[in-house]
């Protein structure tokens, strides 16, 4: 049970700090925005 | 002071007559082409100016293939040249054109001669002259050379000109789409790296020459010190271009400068003699003032109803996997916090999402398909046309349309909009299109409430509401806020093709990656953070697990068969897991929340699930994705649908537990088109306007805007009659 509590505790965990991460990246340098995330952004490609 | 003029255009438009005209010289002319074969040159006085008028060999292009050409292509690259003076065949404009979008890459001012105007006028062609000088973005003097007609108003600008003293001159290039721009960005790169290299001819010019293959500018980049740097990138943006566009360099740069031509004829010149190409003939029906638009909403419609009906035999097939991984993780997993995630955060969150990626790709696919046969060039050409009625910038449509993809890099494309003022209008409009985001939340909701048909149309009626808006936000933003005349452009209108199979299923590819990537990213977080948020404090309450396992012990105790037991068992799960997200964080925020949007999602007060909306549009601001995977977090979507329902479960619990009736499931896709763009749009728009104040206001517009519609929605809905 513990064990259990532990990694959905990692879990919770790793998803506040993408979250906190990504909105950090976006709102600093606005272009971390991963929504293109295979094909590369299509407007960064133009530049 | 003296200036050289180059005089260039096609074969047989009367160069040499014009020039004859403008020195007082007596050359040969002739009407056929071929007649000039080297360069001549003569000169005459304007206003105490000294002007050199340089008569070169005619060329259709500045892919110089024969020896006259390629004095022609020499000379006009060459420094020696001040002006170049662009002859055109004004009853053969368009044809004329294309060596005019070469011209314009020179980086040398471009002022261009309509000649022979009389011809034209005989044969029924209308030329708008202040909107062909404004989409040239150079002075245009009518001229009929053979009988000096025009020649003093030539003579007066180009001395004008001389002096520096017109304004008339702007840069205007030929765009050619994001992926050769981007090749070509890349390339100009890599030339500039060679500053003599890159003083001897404009880097896009060159960039331009060495992406059509040309011999000569091959030549001299290899006589550069960065010849091997450049060599490398031009392999790498062939290898690049050729798989995802289907053609080579060269036929691509073609098309696109042909496009050009044919949008700037279009929007110039009326009873252009050309009806009998087949693009012509396509072109009259598909870009028709009246049939124009109701052609390509029936084709949208097509595409949608195309998408889901095909989509759906992978999505079965993708939810049946989940919900087989659902049932071996419940099964096989002792009960607990861990389980709970997977079994009620993550698989629901994450399948919500990739159930809806096949339909997703075969709509992609169907638009790349439509993109690469030219039609979508048609689609923007008629809404341009709509965009200049309403006083819009015409480029501010290529963004518009980008955004349909992602707001994020559509706002970035607004870069290449000339006035600060149409492109920060371009910029804030921007997030009211619809994105592929929240077509995903329009695919659940319509096709939960609303019969497939049905669907398709409310899910294409909100691509266009958005559309629609941002154009009238637009507008709004103009008369307001700024003013002035918007700056004009040319549509491209590229021929028909056919397009390459291998180049569609790469867009497909792409698209359904960058799905398939943020449900392993972001999709997962964004589950695992909800499922937290409506889950705990209750999950963790162990009074209440013991006493819903007391009364799972007591239905088994009653040895019922095992259907009627199956069902109660159900049901008390249900009812704990209910009370465990009724009472959560979550719960308790959303509540807090819920009367501000209660006008539009409770309008009767009687939906107590109203909160679980609030919650996933609340997600929403991170990103759009995420408000499917929430609410399939948040009401428990576990439930299967009955047999020969085309439902998902998030789509079977929000039918029977979350109060949505189809008007208030309308008003909620409403708000979502409109509320507030994602935390990265908002990123974008802070930079690209350069300040947090449009940023906020876009923010501010966009709840105010987005409330006020649904609203309204909600009460034309209900004064018509529906529930």
């Amino acid at each position: 049970m513990s064990l259990q509590i532990l990694l959905a505790a990692s879990a919770v965990s790793w998803s506040a700090f993408y979250f906190l991460r990504c909105a950090y990246q976006d709102l600093k340098a606005g272009s971390a925005c991963s929504h293109c995330s295979s094909g590369g952004c299509p407007a960064a490609k133009r530049r | 002071m003296s200036l050289t003029i180059a005089l260039a255009g096609n074969p047989n438009c009367g160069k040499t007559t014009l020039f004859n005209a403008l020195t007082g010289a007596r050359h040969h002319v002739g009407n056929w082409p071929g007649v000039t074969v080297e360069r001549r040159s003569g000169s005459f006085e304007q206003d105490g100016l000294t002007l050199e008028v340089v008569d070169l060999p005619g060329t259709y292009s500045l892919a110089a293939r024969s020896a006259d050409e390629r004095v022609a292509a020499q000379f006009l690259a060459s420094p020696e040249v001040d002006l170049v003076l662009n002859v055109l065949d004004a009853s053969n404009l368009e044809r004329n054109l294309y060596l005019s979008t070469q011209l314009l890459e020179l980086g040398k001012p471009v002022a261009f001669v309509l000649n022979m105007v009389d011809d034209a006028e005989n044969r029924g062609v209308r030329i708008d002259l202040p909107a062909l000088e404004m989409l040239l973005g150079g002075p245009v003097i009518p001229t009929v050379g053979n009988r000096e007609q025009g020649i003093p108003e030539l003579k007066a600008l180009l001395a004008t000109l001389g002096r520096g003293e017109s304004t008339r001159c702007r840069r205007i290039t030929v765009d050619y789409g994001h992926d050769i721009e981007g090749e070509l960005a890349k390339l100009e790169t890599e030339i500039c790296r060679d500053e003599q290299l890159e003083a001897s001819m404009p880097p896009r010019w060159l960039a331009l020459q060495l992406l059509e293959n040309n011999a000569d500018a091959k030549r001299v980049v290899g006589e550069s010190h960065a010849a091997e740097a450049i060599s490398q990138q031009l392999a790498k943006s062939f290898a690049f271009l050729e798989p995802h566009l289907g053609a080579d360099g060269a036929t691509l740069i073609a098309e696109r400068r042909y496009g050009f031509a044919h949008g700037l004829v279009k929007e110039v010149a009326t009873a252009q003699d050309d009806r009998r190409t087949p693009t012509a003939r396509l072109d009259a029906l598909l870009t028709h003032r009246w049939l124009g638009i109701p052609i390509f909403v029936g084709i949208l419609a097509l595409v949608y109803s195309l998408s889901f009906i095909l989509g759906k035999i992978p999505q079965d097939w993708i939810a049946e996997g989940f919900k087989a991984l659902s049932d071996f993780a419940g099964a096989r997993l002792p009960a607990g916090e861990l389980t709970s995630l997977l079994v009620d955060g993550v698989i629901p969150g994450v399948s919500a999402v990739i159930v809806f990626v096949p339909v997703i790709m075969i709509l992609m696919g169907c638009i790349a398909f439509l993109e690469d046969t030219g039609y979508m060039a048609r689609a923007a050409f008629i809404m341009d046309r709509l965009m200049h009625v309403m006083g819009l910038h015409g480029k501010s449509f290529i963004p518009l349309i980008m955004g349909s993809g992602c707001n994020v890099p559509a706002i970035q494309a607004a870069r290449t909009i000339e006035s600060p003022q149409d492109r920060l209008i371009t910029i804030l409009v921007t997030p009211l299109v619809s994105c592929s985001a929240r077509l995903q939340v329009y695919i659940v909701i319509a096709g939960t409430f609303f019969t497939p048909f049905k669907a398709a149309l409310v899910i294409i009626a909100m691509h266009f509401l958005g559309l629609g808006l941002a154009v009238l936000m637009g507008r709004m933003l103009r008369s307001v806020l700024f003013s002035g005349p918007s700056s004009p452009f040319v549509m491209e209108l590229p021929p028909y093709r056919l397009p390459v199979l291998k180049a569609t299923l790469i867009h497909m590819w792409e698209k359904g990656s960058i799905f398939l990537t943020r449900a392993g990213t972001t999709i997962f977080a964004g589950a695992t953070l909800i499922w937290f948020l409506s889950r705990y404090p209750g999950i963790a309450n162990r009074e209440w697990t013991a006493q819903y396992q007391d009364q799972r012990q007591a239905v088994q105790a009653l040895k019922l068969p095992a259907a009627e037991a199956e069902d109660r068992l159900k049901a008390l799960q249900l009812a704990h897991e209910s009370r465990i997200v009724n009472t959560s964080l979550a719960a308790r925020l959303g509540q807090k929340v819920e009367p501000v949007l209660r006008p539009i999602l409770d309008p009767d007060h009687k939906r107590a699930e109203a909160w679980k909306d609030v919650i996933a549009l609340t997600a929403g601001f991170v990103a759009k994705e995420i408000v499917v995977s929430t609410m399939a977090v948040i009401h428990q979507a576990s439930e299967e649908p009955k047999e020969g329902e085309r439902l998902s479960p998030l789509q079977v619990a929000l039918r029977d537990n979350s109060g949505l009736s189809p008007l208030t499931a309308l008003a909620f896709m409403v708000f979502t088109l409109i509320y507030t763009p994602c935390l990265g749009t908002i990123a974008m728009i802070r930079r690209e306007a350069g300040s947090w104040g449009w940023a906020g206001f876009t923010i501010v517009y966009g709840l105010v805007l987005g409330w006020g519609l649904a609203w309204v929605t909600v009460a034309a809905g209900r004064a018509l009659g529906f529930a």
